[in-house]
C-alpha cells in the first residue's frame, strides 16, 4: 500500500487551491468467481482490482478524482486536476498523518487466497448435486461461487491514516424448475463476512433444497390474485421491505437534497409504535459488517427507528456538512471508483412478543411472503415495490407463484 | 508501463508456461462527470482507468484472469491463475481463437464534436437546470448530471489478431421533483451521444418537468385485466429486462424458452426484433466484437419467426452454428459472454398518438419499476410496479399509478399488435436496448 509520505504529499497536493478537505481511499482488492452450470464449471476467474481515489471539499463542493495507476506521479497528477476543477487560491499545506486503528471484530480463519479452487469447487459441487436431486422436476441448476479479499487504506486532512480488510465469501444457488411447458425460478444465497470457513460450517445442502424446493413449489402453484390485501412477511430477508420502503429514504444522499419522504421528521412518530429498525455494521462476520466505513469513521450500530419514532439518518461526510450533522459510520463505495456515499449496511426489523404462528391464524386472508426477491424505491415519493418469490394464501394450502412487484 | 509491450510479455509468459493459446484484451477509458444543483458545481469527477483480462487454452480446457495492476510480478502471477482457472473448467471447447483476417466495417464511434470541456458541460448542466425551474413554480428540487467519455479497446492472440478501436460518448441527463399541496412526483429526460451534436439545453429541463407536473393527480385502477400501450420507454425496459432470453449462452444453459425454436412463430407477424451494431454513434455500436469478429446487422425475428438467437463464437460451435458477432465482455472484469449489441424492436408507421387512438379503452404504461427483482428471464413473467395513464375513448384522461402489470413475456411478443414510429434507445453501454411504442394486447393490473 501507498507510504505515508506519498499520502501526505498527494493531500497536499490536493489542498493547493484552497480546498478545505481532501482524502485518498486506496483499494486492492483479490477476488474470485466460479460459476457451475448444469453440473460443469463453466467458468474459475480469479483478478485483481486495484486503484486510488483522490476527493477534495471546498465547503460542499466535492471534487473526485480515480486512477487505476498508482505510481506517485499520476497520482499527484490526480489531486492536481482535481483541485484545479475547484478553482480557489493557491494555497502551500503541508499534512501530517497519524495512524489510527480499530479493534478488528471480524476475524477470518481461512482467507481465500490460501485456499485451493479445487475445494471451493467441491462446495459447489456439493450444493449442484442436492439441489439436482431434490425432485424430478427440477431441469437446471446454476451455482456460482464469489470470494473477495479487499485491503484499504484511507488517509485525510484531518491527520489520520487508517486501514481495514475485508474478506467475504458467498455461495448462490439458482434452480429452475419446469412443469407444463413453464419454467420457475428459486434461489438462496447464504453469505458473510468470512473467509471459507463459512462454507466448511455451512449447511451447503439446506441451501441448496431450498432453493429447488421454492422452484419446485411455485412450478406446481396457481396465480395470485391481484388487489389490495394483507400480507405477512416471514423473517430473514423478509427485512427487504424495511429496506426499500424506509432504508434507501435515510440515507443522506437522498435526505441532504429534500430528496426523501423522511425529509424534516426526526423525532416524529412515521410508523406505528411496534416498529423499531436498527442499521448495525457491528455485527461480527455479518455480510455488512466492516471494521470503518469507507471514510475511514469506526463502525456502529444506528437506531434509525425506535418505536416508530424516527431517531436518526445515515449520513457521510460531504452529507454531514449539507445537513449541519454528524457522519454515522455509514460510508460505503463500490470500489475506489466511487466517491463513498451514506448506505446501509446489516439493516433489520427488532423482534417483537408474538410467534408467527399467532400472526397467521390472526389474519383472515391475505398473502403470506414467505421468501423475499429484492425491489427498489423512488426516496422522493416513497413509493416502492419488492418481488416476492414464494407466497401462499394465509387460509388455505394453495400457493401463488406469480406475486411479484407488490407495493 | 507500455500496454503494448506488457501485453507482448504476457502473452510470451503464456505460452512459455506451456499453455497452447492465449488472447488479451485491454481497455482504457477516460471519463469526465459534472452535476449541477442549485446553481452550483455539485459534484466533478474525473477518472482515468484501465485493465486487461487474459484467457487462455490448454487441450480443450480455457482459463481466464484479470488486472488493474501491472506489475512485474503480475505477469506471473496471471500466468498462474490462468493455469489455476484452467485446471477448474470442465465445459470443454476446442475452439480456437479468432485469428482475425476479414476485413471490418466502418462504423462510426467517435464524433469530436461530442467531446465537450468540463466548462461546457457545466454550462450545459447549468442552463438544463434554470430552464427547469423556471417552467413552473412547483418545481421543488432539479439534478443535472454530464458526462464525457472515451475509451480504447485492444484484443490481441497468439494466432495473431491484433484489433483496436477507439470510442467516445456524451450525455447530459435531468431530473426534477415537483410538489403540490402533499403530492409529490418525479420526471426525467436524457440526451446521450448523437443527440448532444445539437443538443438543446433548455428543451431538455422542459421536457423533464412536464413529465414531472403530468402525474399531478395520479391514482390508482381498479384491479383487472387492462388493453395495454407501452410507451417506446417503458416497452425498451421491458425488452431489456428479457434480452438474456435471445441469447446463445441462456440457450445453451437451458435458461431460454426460446431454445430450439428458430423457425417458429414466437411473436406476432407484425414484430420485428433486430440487432445492429453498425448504428451511427449508438452506444452498442461497434466494428468488431469482443472476440475481435467482425459486426454485422441481424434479424432476431421476422414476421414473428425466430431467425436466431445472438452468439459468439463458442456458443456457435456448441449449437452448430455462426457467431452473429455478438460476443462481449462488461469490461475486462468480466467474463466473455454474448450481449446484444443495439436491440430494438422495429417501428412501424403510425404515430403514438395514432396508437393511442387504436388502444381506445386501456392503460398508457409510461414508467416500469422493479425490474431486477419482478422481471424474471427464465421463465417470461413480470410483475412490476407502472405508472402512466388511463385512456378512454381514445383520450387521455388521467395520469396512473400504484399499480402493478404482470404478465408474460413470450405471451407479450404475441399479442403485439402495432408499433409506433417513435423508436427510443435507451443507452445503456452493455447492451443497448431500443423499442418504438407498442400497443399490445392484455395485462393484469393490479391496484384498487
Amino acid at each position: 500500500m501507498l507510504s505515508r509520505p506519498c499520502l501526505e504529499r498527494v493531500l497536499s497536493a490536493a489542498l493547493s487551491t484552497g480546498g478545505d478537505f481532501a482524502e485518498v481511499f486506496e483499494e486492492e482488492r483479490d477476488s474470485t468467481s466460479v460459476m457451475m452450470v448444469g453440473g460443469l464449471v463453466e467458468s474459475a476467474v480469479a483478478g485483481t482490482d486495484s486503484g486510488v481515489g483522490v476527493r477534495v471539499f471546498a465547503g460542499l463542493r466535492s471534487v473526485y478524482a480515480y486512477t487505476t495507476g498508482k505510481d506517485e506521479d499520476t497520482l499527484i497528477h490526480a489531486a492536481l486536476s482535481a483541485a484545479q476543477a475547484l478553482p480557489g487560491a493557491r494555497t502551500d499545506r503541508t499534512v501530517s498523518l497519524c495512524t489510527a486503528s480499530f479493534p478488528g471484530r471480524h476475524p477470518i480463519r481461512l482467507y481465500p487466497g490460501d485456499v485451493a479452487l479445487g475445494r471451493k469447487v467441491e462446495v459447489m459441487r456439493r450444493a449442484r448435486a442436492a439441489a439436482a436431486a431434490y425432485d424430478p422436476i427440477i431441469s437446471q441448476v446454476r451455482v456460482r461461487y464469489m470470494d473477495e479479499d479487499q485491503r484499504v487504506q484511507v488517509a485525510n486532512t484531518d491527520g489520520v491514516v487508517s486501514s481495514d480488510r475485508r474478506v467475504r465469501t458467498r455461495l448462490m444457488i439458482d434452480a429452475v424448475a419446469t412443469w407444463n411447458g413453464e419454467n420457475q425460478s428459486g434461489f438462496y444465497g447464504p453469505g458473510a463476512s468470512k473467509g471459507f470457513e463459512f462454507l466448511e460450517d455451512l449447511d451447503v445442502e439446506f441451501y441448496a433444497c431450498e432453493a429447488a424446493r421454492i422452484a419446485a413449489t411455485m412450478a406446481r402453484a396457481d396465480r395470485c390474485p391481484p388487489g389490495r390485501m394483507p400480507v405477512i412477511i416471514d423473517n430473514e430477508f423478509g427485512g427487504v421491505i424495511f429496506h426499500e420502503a424506509c432504508g434507501h429514504a435515510l440515507e443522506a444522499t437522498s435526505v441532504a437534497k429534500g430528496n426523501s419522504v423522511f425529509c424534516g421528521k426526526l423525532g416524529q412518530q412515521v410508523a406505528r409504535p411496534i416498529v423499531s429498525a436498527v442499521d448495525d455494521g457491528t455485527i461480527p462476520n455479518a455480510w455488512g459488517s466492516m471494521n470503518m466505513d469507507d471514510e475511514g469513521t469506526p463502525m456502529r450500530r444506528n437506531v434509525l427507528i425506535e418505536h416508530g419514532v424516527l431517531k436518526s439518518n445515515l449520513i457521510d461526510r460531504l452529507n454531514a456538512r449539507r445537513m449541519a450533522a454528524k457522519t454515522t459510520g455509514s460510508s460505503r463505495r463500490e470500489s475506489y471508483r466511487f466517491a463513498p456515499t451514506s448506505r446501509m449496511t446489516n439493516t433489520f426489523i427488532c423482534p417483537g412478543d408474538l410467534k408467527p404462528e399467532e400472526i397467521i391464524a390472526d389474519t383472515e386472508y391475505g398473502l403470506y411472503a414467505k421468501h423475499m426477491g429484492g425491489g427498489s424505491v423512488v426516496p422522493a415519493t416513497g413509493a416502492f415495490n419488492f418481488a416476492v418469490n414464494e407466497g401462499s394464501s394465509s387460509r388455505t394450502a394453495r400457493l401463488w407463484p406469480r406475486c411479484g412487484g407488490l407495493r | 508501463m507500455d500496454m503494448r509491450n506488457y501485453t507482448s510479455a504476457l502473452l510470451e509468459q503464456v505460452i512459455t508456461a506451456g499453455l497452447d493459446e492465449a488472447e488479451v484484451y485491454s481497455l482504457h477509458t477516460e471519463q469526465t462527470r459534472v452535476s449541477v444543483f442549485k446553481g452550483e458545481v455539485d459534484s466533478f469527477t474525473l477518472a482515468s482507468t484501465g485493465g486487461l483480462a487474459v484467457r487462455a487454452r490448454s487441450g480443450e480446457h480455457w482459463g481466464s484472469a484479470y488486472t488493474e495492476r501491472f506489475l512485474d510480478a503480475d505477469v506471473f502471477l496471471l500466468a498462474e491463475r490462468l493455469r489455476q482457472s484452467i485446471a477448474a473448467v470442465e465445459k470443454a471447447s476446442t475452439t480456437p481463437l479468432y485469428a482475425g483476417g476479414a476485413a471490418y466495417p466502418e462504423v462510426t464511434t467517435t464524433e469530436p464534436s461530442i467531446l465537450f470541456t468540463p466548462a461546457e458541460m457545466i454550462s450545459m448542466a447549468m442552463e438544463a437546470e434554470k430552464s427547469a425551474y423556471a417552467c413552473d413554480s412547483r418545481v421543488a428540487t432539479v439534478q443535472v448530471s454530464a458526462q464525457v467519455t472515451t475509451r480504447n479497446r485492444t484484443i490481441r492472440n497468439t494466432l495473431g489478431l491484433n484489433a483496436e478501436d477507439d470510442a467516445n460518448s456524451a450525455s447530459l441527463r435531468i431530473s426534477v421533483v415537483a410538489r403540490q399541496g402533499t403530492e409529490t412526483r418525479q420526471g426525467s429526460a436524457l440526451r446521450r451521444s448523437i443527440q448532444m451534436m445539437d443538443v438543446n439545453p433548455a428543451e431538455l429541463g422542459q421536457e423533464a418537468v412536464t413529465e414531472a407536473l403530468s402525474a399531478f393527480g395520479a391514482e390508482s385502477l381498479p384491479s383487472g385485466t387492462y388493453h395495454v400501450l407501452l410507451r417506446n420507454d417503458a416497452a425498451s425496459m421491458l425488452l431489456g429486462a428479457f434480452a438474456s432470453v435471445f441469447s446463445g449462452e441462456s440457450a445453451l444453459r437451458k435458461l431460454s424458452l426460446l431454445a430450439g425454436r428458430i423457425g417458429q412463430h414466437v411473436a406476432s407477424p407484425l414484430l420485428t426484433l433486430r440487432d445492429d451494431p453498425t448504428l451511427r454513434l449508438e452506444s452498442g455500436s461497434a466494428p468488431f466484437d469482443a472476440e475481435g469478429v467482425p459486426s454485422r446487422s441481424k434479424s432476431l425475428i421476422e414476421d414473428g419467426v425466430l431467425q436466431t438467437l445472438l452468439q459468439n463464437r463458442f456458443t456457435a460451435a456448441l449449437l452448430g452454428t455462426e457467431s452473429t458477432g455478438n460476443a462481449a465482455r462488461s469490461g475486462y472484469r468480466g467474463d466473455l459472454t454474448v450481449a446484444p449489441t443495439n436491440l430494438f424492436f422495429g417501428p412501424g408507421t403510425n404515430s403514438r398518438a395514432d396508437l393511442i387512438k387504436e388502444l381506445n379503452n386501456g392503460f398508457c404504461v409510461t414508467d416500469l419499476a422493479g425490474m431486477h427483482a419482478g422481471a424474471n428471464p427464465i421463465s417470461g413473467d413480470f410483475s412490476l410496479l407502472a405508472n402512466g395513464f388511463l385512456v378512454q375513448d381514445g383520450l387521455v384522461t388521467r395520469p396512473v399509478d400504484q399499480v402493478t402489470v404482470a404478465g408474460n413475456f413470450f405471451d407479450l411478443l404475441k399479442s403485439v399488435e402495432s408499433a409506433a414510429d417513435d423508436l427510443y434507445f435507451d443507452g445503456s453501454p452493455t447492451g443497448n436496448i431500443g423499442s418504438p411504442s407498442l400497443l399490445a394486447g392484455s395485462l393484469i393490473v393490479a391496484g384498487n
